[in-house]
């Protein structure tokens, strides 16, 4: 039966995710909020916010400073409900920002793992004021995990609302999508490589039509079952690297990159720090027992 | 104990039993309320058309300009900017009428966005075109159109 427990995680794995984790979130934010200076196509909150502050040269100082010091505070796991709760704030300005300007980035993500962080931490501050700090990290890295597995259940679920089994069937189609793709990058560069790049691709993707449909149902499939993920540490860790496989499957046959999906798995759910940790662990025992031998 | 408290006590307990929680609270919001921070139905690639399309720029003598080196612009945005404005006057894509118009709003935003005029380029007319993709016999197959054009003043 399925049963996802809360997994244990030392002081150690928590404080290497988060030290992992801000950085990434801090340099996405800073990114986003150099690389634009307008609001051409209010999306989301822009449309009922007032986003323009982050226009001006005051807005973007202010939001930088505030989301480094958030970060600071992160990592050195202080006031976290505040912290997480800021986080969230911040980052729902500046990817709603980022969403308007016409792209389809898909960082609800990483919005969402800071959403779980700060309800584990308000959970436990307001509901388990007995809890001890090491329930409290397994909470918020159990809510980190679920908010990932969310986002893949909810691309499965989208998929088969939206086109069916008939998804997998319809997969070759993908080569006008991904030709499309490489021409949106051709009519800005007018680079020749692209455009040999993108028949290409599309080639590639119309003569191998078994060889898409399988990687597509494997794609589904993974998304279905990536829940299977909260039952234990192994299997998150199996589920985090079908994953990231996956992506780079999908990134070798078709060129369609997801980078910020594959950091945040590595980060949580194959629990990365932890794992380079144990290998450089592991390979110092190794010399040192060559040495004394 | 009243029957509502009973109620809530039983949905309490089999609230408890549900697993992952957080993801199917997350998973229900995301369906009902599709794409606003931090939620969204994540359709990527959910469906995929036969038919593909995209945007360029063109001079009046319709050479493609390239606009990321122009006017650090991208296809892309160029895309997704027409397709948001289109859908603020129709769900049904594809009007002729409603292309021109959000062309030519486009292209009011790209001309004051980077103050386009006959001192800052050589062009002497803009124009976008739209072009469609569909595969036939394994070969890429492109239908173009000008949808919309306007003079650099």
């Amino acid at each position: 039966m399925f049963k996802p427990d809360i997994q244990k995680f030392s002081e150690k794995e928590w404080k290497t995710m988060r030290i992992l984790f801000g950085i990434f979130w801090v340099h996405g934010i800073v990114n986003i909020i150099t690389n634009f200076s307008s609001i051409p196509v209010p999306r989301g909150w822009a449309l009922i916010i007032d986003l323009s502050f982050l226009d001006t040269i005051p807005g973007k100082s202010i939001f930088i400073l505030v989301a480094l010091l958030s970060v600071i505070f992160y990592v050195k796991n202080a006031k976290m409900i505040y912290v997480t709760g800021l986080m969230f704030l911040i980052g729902i300005c500046v990817h709603t920002y980022q969403d308007s300007q016409a792209t389809d980035i898909y960082n609800e993500i990483i919005n969402l793992v800071v959403l779980g962080q700060f309800l584990a931490f308000s959970y436990c501050r307001y509901f388990k004021r007995s809890a001890g700090e090491d329930v409290v990290i397994n909470l918020v890295i159990h809510n980190s995990k679920q908010a990932i597995i969310a986002c893949y259940l909810i691309a499965a679920i989208s998929k088969l609302s939206d086109a069916g089994l008939s998804w997998i069937i319809d997969a070759p189609n993908l080569s006008v999508a991904i030709y499309k793709m490489y021409m949106h990058n051709y009519v800005g560069l007018l680079s020749p490589e692209l455009l040999s790049t993108a028949l290409a691709y599309s080639t590639f993707i119309a003569s191998h039509p078994l060889l898409i449909q399988v990687l597509f149902a494997i794609v589904l499939l993974a998304e279905l079952l990536g829940i299977v993920a909260l039952v234990n540490r192994q299997l998150s860790v199996v589920v985090g690297i079908v994953l990231i496989a996956l992506h780079f499957g999908i990134a070798y046959f078709t060129g369609i990159h997801f980078d910020h999906f594959v950091v945040l798995l590595l980060i949580f759910l194959v629990n990365i720090g932890y794992v380079v940790n144990l290998v450089l662990i592991f390979s110092k025992k190794v010399l040192s027992s060559d040495k004394s031998s | 104990m009243g029957i509502s408290s009973t109620l809530f006590f039983s949905i309490a307990k089999l609230w408890n039993l549900v697993p992952a929680k957080l993801t199917i609270v997350v998973v229900i919001i995301s369906f009902s309320v599709g794409k606003i921070q931090p939620f969204s139905t994540f359709p990527v690639y959910s469906h995929i058309p036969p038919v593909s399309e995209y945007y360029y720029m063109t001079d009046e003598k319709d050479l493609i300009i390239p606009i990321a080196l122009k006017f650090d612009y991208d296809g892309g945005s160029l895309h997704k900017m027409i397709e948001y404005r289109y859908v603020q006057y129709s769900k049904t894509y594809g009007d002729p009428e409603i292309l021109n118009k959000v062309g030519l709003e486009t292209l009011d935003y790209l001309f004051e966005t980077f103050a386009i005029t006959s001192e800052t380029v050589s062009y002497k007319q803009i124009k976008i075109w739209n072009a469609k993709v569909k595969m036939m016999n394994d070969q890429i197959v492109v239908v173009h159109k000008e949808i919309a054009k306007m003079q650099v003043l």
